[in-house]
Parts: structure tokens; sequence; C-alpha cells
């Protein structure tokens, strides 16, 4: 019997555009959740100010790659809630809208609004952190690769989860883990010797270490810089290719 | 305590939400449940059912009225009344990270009862839901029905005196629903009250002793199924379509009611025939059928249960 | 109203209770969540190490101090989301609403479920504080373990009630988290709970004063001989815990809607 559907172009991201203004539209509402993700880094600059204040530079730098980290941990909430509590995802995935676009529609939507609060820690830090152009570039690349990697992390977690109360908990792990424990935001040097491979491996401490090492807060050697971007750019790039085969693959149960 | 299961006099509730102007979901109910008995009320959503059922069950504080539990007012003494009631919530979850069996157990935990009542009656409880094969799964895990069947086991299982449901059986196969209802039937045999809410018909039919039917915040008539049946004015009912229907052209068989293309008349059997003759003449397609409830509402309401 | 067949009813427990159902409750949650269970462990540790990286080490004490009374105020969080959570998605609060068990007990149970999930996390901080403190020659008087878990008591109930109070406020699902993480991140900034007051600028230190957790911070410190106090500044300060621990429990029970008008 031959088909009487039309046959639709066969697009990869088809329906990223308007899943990407359905995301600012909801987010758009949640000032406290984005008053959260500037206040819960500005507790760790106040400590910074008030135990050691010859760190704040790295510890700003630190707070805006940890900032993006938070915007792509949001992927995690929004998209567990979104599938637990409003069944959105059956709604959106049964239609010509396409697993990527949902999923890269969903974390760009965040980052547009959720932007606006790491701008004003970056305005701040204009006070501590010496500042060229190819800083703010570099800080812009590995920002962007930092979310890149939390966005797409975050979603992959988020098919894991069966109720919303046990995020939180793993959320904060974490943010913790890679935010509070290695070396974001302090600087490397600070960090066991023998570990600090293992921090150059880990795209946030990696970011922040070529970042303390643009503005010399930090020395790495050739190696250490090879590591750290080259490791950047390939677990992004994997975790990125990764998330979106794993959207394919979730968007209909086995 | 003593008294009537339940009573109520001219029961007012008015929603006042900023910014909008302020709803009247109950305009002054009078009803009364007694000891033992089954009692539904029926109507559409946004009759004013759950919003009764909530100020019976001391969620929700009425505007004004009165509302008495075994002789206790409801809204001045909630604390006298609670221990003896219990509510199926509508679209209630158990707790996720619960089983089944625990969640039940936990609740107659919360309520008092001791160890082995609670263990005893949790046991019985998942047998008369049907809930064995699930019973030590995450609630998180199970599907809709079966998280309502805990919800309602959960509910039972406290053998409460006065017992409230609102929409028990709401997205259960009819199999899980027949176990429901035997269940509360069961509970009255041994000396519970039950009020719920429902818009399923077959429901209320089935499972209450009495029904009182509901639509906009009054109730309009109540009785048993079968007085509401008969109030219809016939025991048959005659469902016509075809083009050109006019009621008046019926009238004189009995109680009409037209809904878009097709028109229903009420008949006795003696002119049955006659009626059928009239439609073979008219070229009119013709359904024959016992009367329900479903006419009942319609007669007494004006539309359908499931009229938007 | 006609009274007919007024046989007497069945007897009934006239109250709820607590403890036993909500044992299980907090329990089957960290155990079958081993994150839940981990999280309130780790991070208090993981937070320990950074301060340590960025401070003198003669601070570690007190560090571990903050970090037991940080627990005890991430409790809130978690009972701002249970309360919530239990009442918007589940209805489940209307189970208990319509029961004998009463406004009070259900919210402290809300609030022992979760203390159950710190416990491990306080447990191992006691440890590691008297360990430290001993390896000082300087060990913890039992007069001090004393003050320390009055410390811890007072706070959870504090902040268990501050969490209840703001859920009541609560509407959607999505409100928890920000609205948790804003309000006991804010609390936990304003305290000196990780340095002595005496680091803070003097503005701060004022405001810093009207934040309960402080009390707490500087009464463990005196009890561990960082911050010396008098016994009378010491009572002081207990009295004004209390107090606040009482308001704490008035503005729960105010707040919270139990039964919607």
């Amino acid at each position: 019997m031959r088909s009487e559907l039309a046959l639709a172009p066969s697009r990869a991201f088809r329906g990223l555009g308007s899943f990407l203004w359905t995301e600012i539209l909801v987010q758009a509402h949640e000032w406290l959740a984005m008053g959260t993700s500037m206040v819960v880094q500005g507790v760790l600059l106040v400590f910074v100010w008030i135990l050691d204040p010859s760190l704040l530079p790295v510890s700003f730098l630190g707070a805006i790659l940890f900032s993006m980290f938070t915007m792509g941990q949001r992927v995690l909430n929004e998209a567990a809630y979104l599938r637990i509590d409003h069944k959105a995802n059956d709604l959106y995935l049964a239609s010509p809208m396409t697993p990527e676009g949902y999923f890269l529609g969903m974390a760009i939507g965040i980052l547009v609004v959720y932007v606006g609060p790491v701008l004003v820690i970056g305005l701040l830090s204009i006070w501590v952190v010496p500042y060229t152009p190819a800083i703010v570039l570099l800080l812009f690349l590995l920002a962007l690769a930092v979310w890149l990697f939390s966005a797409s992390t975050g979603y992959i977690f988020s098919t894991f989860f069966r109720d919303n109360r046990a995020i939180w908990a793993y959320s904060s792990l974490f943010f913790n883990l890679f935010g509070v424990l290695f070396p974001v935001f302090y600087p490397l040097s600070l960090f066991p010797a023998d570990l600090r491979s293992v921090a150059l491996l880990l795209p946030p401490s990696a970011a922040a270490a070529l970042l303390q090492s643009s503005i010399g807060a930090t020395s790495l050697s050739e190696a250490q810089i090879a590591l750290a971007a080259g490791g950047l750019a390939v677990e992004v790039t994997l975790i990125l290719l990764g998330a979106i085969l794993w959207a394919r693959r979730t968007s209909r149960e086995a | 305590m003593t008294g009537e299961a339940l009573w109520s006099d001219r029961l007012r509730k008015v929603y006042e939400t900023r910014g909008a102007p302020p709803v009247e979901a109950l305009r002054g109910v009078s009803l009364e449940v007694h000891r033992g008995e089954r009692v539904a009320l029926l109507g559409r959503n946004g009759a004013g059912k759950t919003t009764f059922l909530k100020i019976a069950s001391t969620l929700l504080r009425p505007t004004s009225g009165r509302i008495e539990i075994f002789g206790e007012d409801v809204d001045r003494r909630p604390d006298r009344v609670r221990p003896y009631i219990a509510v199926v919530p509508q679209e209630g979850k158990p707790f996720f990270h619960l089983t089944p069996r625990e969640q039940v157990y936990t609740y107659l935990r919360a309520r008092g009862l001791a160890r082995e009542t609670a263990r005893a009656r949790t046991e019985s409880a998942i047998e008369q839901m049907g809930l064995e094969s699930v019973a030590d799964r995450l609630a998180i895990t199970l599907s809709g029905g079966q998280r309502q069947r805990t919800m309602v086991a959960t509910v039972i299982a406290t053998e409460a005196p006065l017992l409230f449901l609102d929409e028990p059986s709401i997205g259960m196969d009819p199999f899980a629903r027949r176990d429901v209802w035997d269940s509360l039937r069961g509970l009255t045999r041994k000396g519970s009250t039950l009020l719920l809410t429902t818009h399923y018909l077959d429901e209320a039919e089935v499972l209450s002793d009495r029904l009182y039917i509901v639509e906009g915040g009054r109730v309009l008539v109540q009785g048993t199924a079968e007085e509401l049946k008969r109030s219809v004015g016939g025991t048959l009912k005659v469902t016509l379509q075809g083009p050109g229907i006019v009621a008046d052209e019926f009238q004189s068989f009995g109680a009409c009611v037209s809904d878009g293309s097709a028109l229903t008349v009420i008949v006795d059997p003696p002119r049955l025939a006659e009626l059928l003759q009239i439609a073979v003449q008219r070229k009119l397609t013709a359904g024959v059928g016992p009367v329900t409830l479903e006419e009942a509402f319609l007669r007494v309401v004006g539309r359908s249960i499931n009229a938007e | 109203m006609a009274i007919r067949n007024l046989s007497p009813l069945p007897e009934t427990p006239p109250h709820g209770r607590a403890l036993p159902a909500f044992a299980i409750i907090g329990w089957r949650w960290i155990g079958r969540n081993p994150a839940v269970a981990v999280a309130p462990i780790l991070l208090p540790f993981i937070f320990l190490y950074f301060l340590s990286l960025i401070s003198p080490p003669s601070l570690l004490p007190l560090e571990i101090a903050g970090a037991m009374l940080f627990t005890m105020q991430n409790i809130g969080s978690w009972v701002l989301g249970d309360s919530a959570t239990w009442r918007i998605e589940c209805s489940i609060q209307d189970l208990f609403v319509a029961s004998p068990m009463g406004r009070f007990r259900y919210l402290f149970g809300i609030a022992f479920s979760n203390l159950i999930a710190m416990l491990p996390a306080l447990a191992v901080l006691s440890g590691l504080l008297a360990w430290t403190q001993y390896s000082r020659g300087i060990p913890v008087p039992l007069s001090a373990w004393g003050i320390i878990v009055a410390c811890l008591g007072v706070l959870w109930v504090l902040f268990s009630s501050i969490g209840i109070a703001i859920s009541s406020r609560v509407t959607t699902q999505r409100e928890i988290w920000p609205v948790g993480s804003l309000s006991f991140t804010l609390l936990g900034m304003l305290a000196p709970l990780y340095y002595p007051i005496s680091y803070l600028p003097p503005v701060w230190q004022e405001m810093a004063r009207f934040v309960p957790t402080t009390y707490a911070a500087l009464l463990i410190q005196a009890a561990l001989g960082i911050t010396p106090a008098s016994p009378v500044t010491m009572a002081g300060y207990a009295a004004l815990l209390g107090l606040s621990a009482c308001l704490g429990i008035g503005l729960a029970l105010g707040l919270y809607r139990w039964r919607t008008g």
C-alpha cells in the first residue's frame, strides 16, 4: 500500500527554533531561579573576599565559567521536570520536531535567558581582572565550551531520573564536585600536584586553568596547556555528539 | 460522637482571587448522608463536587452555612472530626519513593494505629485493590491506575467511619474499577459511610444508595438512581436521527431532549410501536434502549454530563 | 435535622503519630537514593577543603563546626522541598489533614524524616572535630559537646520551621528549588559560620547579628574556646537562639496552610 502521507524533508534540527523560543518564554518568568544562579557563585566570591582577597581575579573568572556550567545543569532540571511532571517531551517528540532540536532548543533557550546574570558577574570582574581583547576572546570560547559540556551531560543525566526530588541532591553534588572541589574558584597551584592532570581533564577546571594561565595567576607548561585545551575540545565534541545520539535514542522507549 | 454521618445546611463557598472576579463554587448546598450509606455527588466538571468534599473533609473552610459530621461542627471543631474520616484526594499520588505496601502501612501508623493492626489492614487493602503483584515496587514505577489504586487502598485500610472519595476510579481500567466498587461496598457492610464524587454515571448508579445531582454549585435533585430514572417519565428512550426532526412532533409521547442532530424521546412501552411507526414513515433512524441515568441527568441539568 | 440509627462509632486513635511513619519515610528516602545520603556527607567536606585552601589552618575547627551548622541549615531547604512537593504535586497533605495526625505532628514528621538524611554527615563531622581538637592537644570537653548538640537541635527546629513557612507560599513545583536555594544560601552567607565574626566588615557584623545562625556559631566558637565569651554572654546567645527558634515555630504554624480558607 502506498503511503498517502506527504514525505516531510528530513532535517536534523527541525523544531530547534520554535522550542528555543518556547523555552525562552518559559524561563523568562523564572526570576528567582535567575537570581539564585548568581547568589550561589556570589557566596564563594564572598568567602574568597573575606578570607583571601588576593584570589579574587581567579575567583571571578571561575565564577563566570561556573555560571555557564550551572546554566547547563539547568537543562538537567528542566528536561527532567518537563518529562516527569508535564510529559511535555512526549508532546514534542510525537511531532515533526527532532529529538536533537528539542534538546538544543531547550539548552539554548536557557542560555539566552540566564546569560544576564553572567554578564553582571563579568562586568563586576572588570575591577579585578586585567582583561585584554585576547583574554576576553579566550574567556568567551572557554565559557561556551563549558556550557556545551554541562548542557550535554545535563540532558543525558536527566533521562535517568524518575523522581524530581532526587534531582536536587545530584545537582548539588555535581555543582560541588566540579566547581568547588576542583580548582575553578581558586588557582590550580593550590591543588595537590599529583592530581593536577585530573583537574586539567575536567572541563570546568581545565577552562579555569587556561584562563588563570592567561592572566598569570597560574603557570602551565606547554604539555599542560595542550592537555587542558585538547582534552576540553575532544570532551566537548564527544559529549555533544553523545547527547544528540542519546536524545535520539531515548526519544522512544525501547 | 452522635448524629448523622454528614449533614450540611445552605453551605456556600466563594473563592476570592486577587485581580479576578470572585467565583461562587457552592451556592447553598444542603444534604445529608446517613450512617452506613453510600452517597454520590454526580455532576459535570466545575459543578462544585470537589469543593463540597474538601469542605466536608476539613481541607477547606466554607464561606457560610453549616456542616456537621457525626454531630460535630466541621468548620469549628475539625480536630474532633478528623479521627473519624479519611479522604482520597483528587489526583493524589502516593509517596514516590515508597512501595504501595509501605505507603499504606506508614499512613496507618501515622494515624496512630498499632503496628500489628496496621500490618494486617495493609495486607488486606493491598489484596482488595489487586495490588499484590506490585506491592513491593516503588510507586514512581507504577502506572497511573496503579497509583490511584494505591491511594484508594491507603484510605480504605483506615476503615474510618466516614470515607470521602474524590473521583476514586479515575484513570483505572474497567477491571480495577470493579475491584474498587467491590471494596467500597464491602466497607459499608462493615459499617463505614461513603461520600464520593464522580462524573461516571455507571459508577454513581452501581455504587451509590442515593445520589445528588450537582450543577453550578447547587443540588438540583436527590434520590436513588431508580427514582431519578423514573422521574424522567418513561422507562424506554428512543433516539431518532434524520433530516428535519422537530421535537414538537413527539412531545405527546413524553419528554424530548434535542442533542444536536439527534432527538431523544422518553416513552413508556405501550406507546413504543406507535412512535416507531412514525419514525419509519418519516424515514428516520431509530434506536431503542432502557432509560439510564444519562437521561435523568439530561432532564435535570438540561445538558449531558460530558458537555462542556 | 433528623437523627436516627445512632449506634456508637468504632474506637479510633484520637491522635496521629509522626515518628513511626516518618522514620520509615525518611529512611527509605536515603536508602533508595544514594546521592541523597551521600550529598549531605560530601558537601561539607568539599566546602571544608575549599575553605582550607584559602584560609589559615588555625580556622579548621571553626570551619568544621561551621560545616555542622551549615548541614543543619540545609535541612530547611529539604523540608521546604518535601512539604511543598507533597502538598502541590502529590496532594498527600490532604490525606494527613483528613486524619487525626494534626498539623504540628505532620510538619514535625517532615522535619524528622529529613534529619535522618543529615545524621550520617553530622556523625562524620563530629568525629572529625573531635579528632582535630584532640590532635591539637585540646580535646572537646563534654560541656562543649552538649552545647554543640543543643545548638544543632535548635537550628534543626529553626530552619525546618523557616522551610515550612516558606513552602506554604510556594505555588508551583518549579519555584521550590530557586526559592530554597536563594533563601538558605543568603542566610548561610550572612552568618559567620566559617570564620570569626571579627573578619567581617563592621556593617556586615551588625547585619549578621540579625541572623540566628550567628548566635549558634558564636556559642559553639565560645564552647570550643576559639572566640572566648563570658557565661553571661553565652547565656545571652542561647536565649536569642531559643527565642528565634520559638519565633520560627510561631511563623511556621502561623503561615502554613493546613486547611485552606
